[in-house]
């Protein structure tokens, strides 16, 4: 039987990773997401379901979540994404719709983004070359999602000091990597000049 | 070589000689230097030719505010006309050409301007050469037009590069003079998140410009003590080279940073420039004020300048205007230059004071209550004619003026949006309206008070103010002792002159009697003004010349210059180069690419890609031996219609949506039911806009009860997602339905032809059963491929063949297409792009957008029965307008040409055979055309006039712009298979 | 421009694109005897006051949540944000 080897966003077999000073641009490609949205009325009841079955707690408006290797973050009202590690076997689709019944309408994003890990002291100075958002002011635990290079992307803050993860459409990949990479020369040369 | 202007002190690095070329003479200048003061320093007065008259200009600011010295800087791709010498730090190698001048800035042709100046007077070409009329566009504008503009750019592209930026501040002081400083401290010893932007190059405004302005230190050392306690906070972010160029709504403020202007070229990885949007919750605007001269006749030549930069230039520059220097002004400001240079030993020749109280003066000579009327010298100023207060006419040798006729607050940014600054008679100048933009405060020279001392004091009560709204407490600054005098101005504007002309607007060279000329046609408004004479027209906004430009008028009119008024001010304060605005959204990352999943395995086979919107698709496949694309197309048709092809259709937009209502919200957006469809099975769809314009079609799949997956066109994506939504949230929130885009998630296959479902087999776990009883046409599922790979497939067809669409997991979409193309090998698979796609589509008259073109209706179409008139649903009821019900209006058929070697063009409009090719008489349109490599020929849709009564009919397909015009017969639209036997195999 | 989200604070308006007059909310009714004339006012009249007027933001690249913002057209002062869907739940529905 043939077998289906999967590709990265950016049309590689391993996730990228770069270097710069003070700042580490790392792909991540072994996550699986799926979305969820409440149905009517049944806000509660999800609540008490994932509290129950995941031991998680549904994040609020611009929060995530973290129990272990299992996240969650807000996307919008009634909305959030789960984030758990990615299994070629089994698909966390099917194990959410499971755990949340009709309460909520569940649906596969796994494989709709691409993923940026970024960390180090410059991680978060990056940003004022990448969005309008002001994400130094962000707190760990915190998400939001803005434009990045024309595209609406979540940045995540994440737990760890100076940790910060971009989450984009996969289809635009290289072009968030590129507008990574070049605010990443921009910043190293404008401290430089300083 | 000599600097023979150089004078000692100053804030330059004597360390870091630097050489420099101007109009290809070297010479030798200072770390520290701008090139104007280089040039002043090496005794260079002369910069430049006006733009209209070509009269010799030398400098006669110190800033931004220049208006005559603009060179040409850099070469090839980097080259930029009208830089003011004024702002260009000097650097090694720095090579600068004059503009607007030939052969040379001494001798220049077209100097001839001047002596026609009674024919180039303001509005010229609206009242000479007007005659004979033709000769205007022929003649007459291509000279003036050849004759016009100042400077050249290059045709090369710009090797440099530049970023956008984002801050966000609590509070932004816009510049860095004792109120920006003193603001500054303030707001930063409280904790405040601050952003200091100078314009300079250096930090401190007029502190290093000025000679007194404390009592026990000097302007530069408390500046210098300042800056490296600002340096050192963390809430602080120091900005020079960083001008502040509009306020915007909201508090947001648009910075230009010039990061790399003042390197021969910027470092690897750096860009030139960089544009910041600041988010600043207050702000206060402590710009300064601009100095504005006198107008008298002859006042342009060079050596010429204005009071306050003569001071920067021998306090800052450590340069001389010239060996002999004389003084004209109306107020104490003046006098102060006076002292300034004769402490540096430079001759100062004559004081000449309008006011007849004027105070004395040590060192020179005092004309008091005399007025300047005349100067001379044919490249630079030699001397001036004065006349005494008793009449008498007296003239003074010199190789500089300095004039000080007052100084405007600059004000710019307070009027951003739509204010008017207000007159203050006390300093005869316009200072800010009480009403600012939100968040905006001011103080400083830019509030209108002078003084340093009262600089220092409102920068920092200011700011203290700004923070206290933001609930932050700011400790009281201790201020040094500055100097406090008043400058006892007597508003004096012009020199009422003789037959000469008195310059006012030296870059747009506009004179006093160009005012009289508008005022006398009636063009008295400052608006009219503005326009009919240039006056602040040019790339310096008028800053040295806009008041003056007022005060003649309000003059002439007898109206108060308050009553006279102001035009409106706008950003930018100073130019920006179109590179910085773009940023680095350029060429290729104007907008995303977005790739498909098969883009890597498409470009190993070479494929060639077309942009469609922002994603890219292959447009066929070549083989080698393979001619034409035609010849590919050709054969990628015949292909999908006698074996199998594949075509990924991953870009089509795909949207999941759930719920215990979802069915009852399709029926709201789709013209036809959806409620009953059941499990398993998939729909057409039209979507309409509500005033019953076709505007998407795409299928809505079935997979259960409460989930359905609705796909649109390309294009239409993000526009049905977003209406969706509306629809959603806005419309019937009470439905129960969950939306999300899936378009990314997944991988999406065409595979379609005869083959097809052998091809798939082979690919599809055995599990599944997809023959054509268990999985007919139009069915759809959720299966699993290659051993438990989760898939979904749908049977629909876009090319009329027997058809499937098969998905996957985006990551998998790569490993597919080939699995694929391997399993379709024995049935002779081949890939297809979006030229073949659109071939196959037209074959079997499916519409597209050139059909749903925004003005067509469902039964335009031929599809008026799918718009269900027993539910509501977007655009159900406009659609049923009179005009749009129209029985004969435009219907969607085919065309074949009767000649069939004619190609058929798409837009062709269609005439009837015997009537004249006129709009009265058009019949309708082409709308898609292509060679059908199925039938042999050219073949088309479109629409035409009750075009399903009038099938066989012959009619003409007329192409004016390229002089064509073909035969063409009317048949159905569906050319191959009409009956669909072959979709249902 | 900045627009205060109700839930998710001042963003650039450059998250968000712009539809048109909050009257989009009141759709007709499609069973009205004169619906076809209040579906043409719906559609195509408007009063493009010089002053506060209600109109409709999307928040393509945030949340997605439709804004029911009233905004000065003179002075660009925003002086409320609502979320649509609150505003259209307040209103009588017709099916």
């Amino acid at each position: 039987m043939l077998d289906l080897n999967p590709i990265t966003p950016l049309g590689a077999t391993t996730p990228q990773q770069e270097q710069y000073e003070g700042l580490t641009i790392g792909e991540v490609f072994d996550r699986a997401m799926v979305s969820i949205s409440s149905r009517h009325g049944r806000n509660q009841d999800l609540m008490s379901r994932v509290s129950e079955k995941l031991d998680l707690k549904l994040p609020g408006v611009s929060e995530f979540t973290v129990n272990g290797d299992f996240g969650a973050f807000w996307t919008a009202s009634d909305q959030w994404m789960f984030d758990a590690p990615h299994d070629a076997k089994s698909c966390l689709a099917v194990k959410i719709k499971e755990i949340v019944g009709d309460a909520a309408s569940v649906t596969d994003q796994t494989d709709g983004w691409c993923r940026f890990r970024l960390s180090g002291p410059q991680s978060v100075e990056i940003f004022q070359f990448l969005c309008t958002v002001d994400v130094s002011a962000l707190v760990q635990g915190q998400v939001v999602k803005t434009l990045i290079e024309h595209t609406g992307c979540f940045v995540l803050c994440r737990e760890e000091v100076f940790e910060y993860e971009i989450i984009g459409p996969v289809s635009v990949a290289s072009d968030v990597l590129h507008a990574l990479q070049a605010s990443a020369r921009t910043l190293s040369s404008v401290r430089k000049a300083q | 070589m000599t600097q023979l202007n150089r004078l000692n002190g100053g804030l330059i690095s004597r360390g870091s000689p630097l050489n420099f070329t101007f109009d290809g003479k070297e010479y030798a200048g200072y770390q520290g230097d701008t090139l104007a003061s280089a040039l002043l320093a090496n005794g260079v007065r002369l910069m430049g030719r006006s733009f209209k008259y070509h009269r010799p200009r030398g400098v006669i600011a110190s800033g931004s505010e220049e208006p005559n010295a603009l060179v040409e800087l850099r070469t090839r791709g980097r080259q930029e006309p009208n830089t003011r010498a004024t702002v260009t730090e000097l650097f090694g190698g720095l090579s600068a050409r004059s503009q607007n001048r030939f052969p040379s800035l001494k001798h220049d042709f077209m100097a001839i301007n001047d002596r026609l100046s009674n024919f180039l007077s303001a509005g010229f070409y609206y009242k000479t050469f007007m005659w004979p009329a033709p000769l205007w566009e022929k003649l007459y504008e291509p000279i003036i037009r050849k004759a016009a503009g100042l400077g050249s750019v290059s045709l090369d592209p710009d090797p440099d590069t530049y970023e956008h930026g984002y801050l966000h501040c609590d509070l932004l002081i816009v510049g860095s003079g004792p109120a920006g400083l003193a603001a500054a401290l303030t707001a930063a010893r409280a904790g405040a998140r601050v952003v200091l932007a100078e314009e300079d190059f250096e930090m401190g405004g007029r502190l290093i410009a000025e000679s007194s302005s404390f009592v026990n230190q000097s302007g530069a050392e408390w500046v210098a003590g300042v800056l490296e306690e600002l340096g050192a906070l963390p809430n602080v972010r120091l900005m020079k080279r960083a001008t502040v160029h509009g306020a915007y709504d909201h508090g947001t403020y648009g910075v230009v940073e010039r990061v790399a202007d003042h390197l021969a070229e910027p470092p690897a990885g750096t860009p030139r420039q960089i544009h910041w949007r600041i988010y600043a919750r207050k702000a206060v605007l402590c710009a300064g004020a601009t100095e504005r001269p006198i107008a008298f006749e002859n006042n342009d030549r060079p050596g010429i300048m204005l009071a306050g930069a003569v001071r920067a230039y021998v306090n800052r520059w450590a340069a001389a205007p010239a060996q002999t220097v004389a003084v004209f002004t109306n107020n104490d400001d003046g006098h102060r230059t006076a002292k300034d240079l004769l402490a540096k030993d430079v001759n100062v020749s004559a004081v000449i004071d309008v006011r007849h109280d004027a105070p004395d003066v040590d060192g020179a000579e005092l004309f008091k209550g005399a007025q300047v009327v005349d100067s001379t010298g044919k490249l630079g100023l030699e001397s001036v004619k004065l006349r005494l207060s008793n009449g008498e006419i007296r003239t003074i040798d010199c190789g500089a003026l300095a004039v000080s006729g007052g100084w405007n607050p600059n004000v710019h940014l307070t009027c951003h949006q739509r204010g008017r600054p207000i007159w203050d008679d006390e300093i005869a100048a316009f200072v800010p309206d009480t009403k600012l933009p939100v968040g905006l405060s001011v103080a400083g020279a830019a509030n209108g008070v002078f003084s340093t001392a009262a600089a220092l004091k409102t920068g920092m009560k200011t700011a203290k103010k700004a923070l206290l709204d933001l609930d932050i407490q700011a400790p009281t600054v201790a201020l040094p002792e500055a100097e406090d005098s008043a400058m006892n101005l007597k508003p004096f504007w012009f020199v009422k002159e003789g037959r000469g002309r008195a310059w006012l607007d030296y870059q747009n060279d506009v004179t006093v009697k160009d005012v009289r000329l508008a005022h006398q046609e009636g063009y008295k408004s400052p608006e009219h003004l503005k326009r009919y004479t240039t006056l602040g027209m040019a790339t310096d906004q008028g800053k040295t010349a806009n008041v003056l430009g007022l005060a003649v008028m309000s003059e002439m009119t007898g109206a108060s210059i308050p009553e006279t008024g102001t035009t409106i001010f706008r950003p930018p304060y100073t130019p920006i180069a179109l590179g910085t605005l773009a940023g680095s959204t350029t060429g290729r990352h104007l907008a995303p690419t977005r790739k498909t999943p098969s883009h890597v395995w498409a470009q190993e086979l070479g494929a060639e890609f077309v942009e469609a919107g922002n994603w890219l698709r292959a447009r066929w496949f070549k083989k080698p031996g393979e001619k034409t694309w035609q010849e590919t197309v050709n054969r990628e048709v015949t292909t999908v219609r006698s074996r199998v092809g594949l075509c990924d259709v991953s870009t089509l937009g795909k949207i999941d949506v759930q719920g215990t209502d979802a069915a009852e919200f399709l029926n709201k957006v789709y013209a036809n039911a959806f409620a009953k469809l059941p499990v398993g099975k998939t729909r057409y769809g039209l979507m309409l806009r509500e005033d019953g314009i076709v505007y998407d079609d795409g299928t809505a799949a079935r997979l259960a009860e409460d989930h359905f997956v609705v796909t649109t066109t390309t294009a239409n994506a993000v526009l049905v997602y977003r209406n969706m939504e509306f629809a959603r949230q806005c419309l019937w929130p009470e439905l129960d339905v969950q939306l999300i885009s899936t378009t990314e998630a997944w991988a999406q296959y065409a595979v379609a032809g005869p083959r097809s479902r052998d091809l798939l087999r082979k690919i599809v776990d055995a599990e599944f059963d997809i023959s054509n009883e268990a999985f007919p046409f139009m069915a759809c599922g959720e299966i699993t491929v290659c051993g438990g790979f989760k898939a979904r497939l749908f049977r629909i067809s876009f090319s009329g063949e027997l058809a499937y669409e098969i998905a996957v997991p985006r990551r998998y979409g790569d490993a597919l297409i080939r699995a694929l193309m391997a399993a379709g090998e024995e049935f002779g698979v081949a890939p297809y792009g979006t030229e073949a796609l659109d071939v196959l589509r037209i074959e079997k008259g499916h519409a597209i957008g050139n059909e749903l073109n925004g003005t067509t209706t469902a039964l335009n179409l031929g599809l008026g029965k799918m718009v269900n008139r027993k539910k509501d649903c977007i655009g159900q009821v406009l659609s049923t307008r009179e005009e749009l019900a129209d029985p004969e209006g435009l219907r969607l058929v085919g065309f074949k040409p009767v000649n069939r070697t004619d190609k058929i063009v798409g837009g062709a409009h269609l005439m009837n055979k015997d009537e004249p090719t006129d709009i009265k008489n058009d019949q309708g349109y082409i709308t898609s055309a292509g060679f059908s490599a199925t039938l042999g020929h050219s073949i088309a849709i479109g629409f035409l006039k009750n075009g399903s009564g009038r099938i066989g009919e012959l009619v003409r397909a007329v192409n004016p712009l390229q002089e064509s015009e073909i035969e063409v017969e009317v048949v159905s639209a569906h050319f191959v298979d009409p009956e669909g036997d072959r979709l249902r195999a | 421009m900045i627009i205060n989200h109700p839930l998710l604070g001042p963003r650039d308006s450059q998250e968000f694109s712009y539809l048109g007059d909050a009257s989009l909310l009141d759709r007709p009714d499609w069973h009205d005897v004169s619906a076809l004339q209040k579906f043409h006012d719906y559609l195509y009249l408007r009063d493009n006051p010089a002053g506060e007027h209600r109109e409709l933001w999307y928040h393509e690249a945030g949340d997605r949540s439709w804004l029911v913002v009233t905004r000065n057209t003179l002075t660009h002062e925003i002086s409320k944000v609502e979320l649509a869907q609150d505003v259209a739940d307040r209103k009588d529905h017709k099916k």
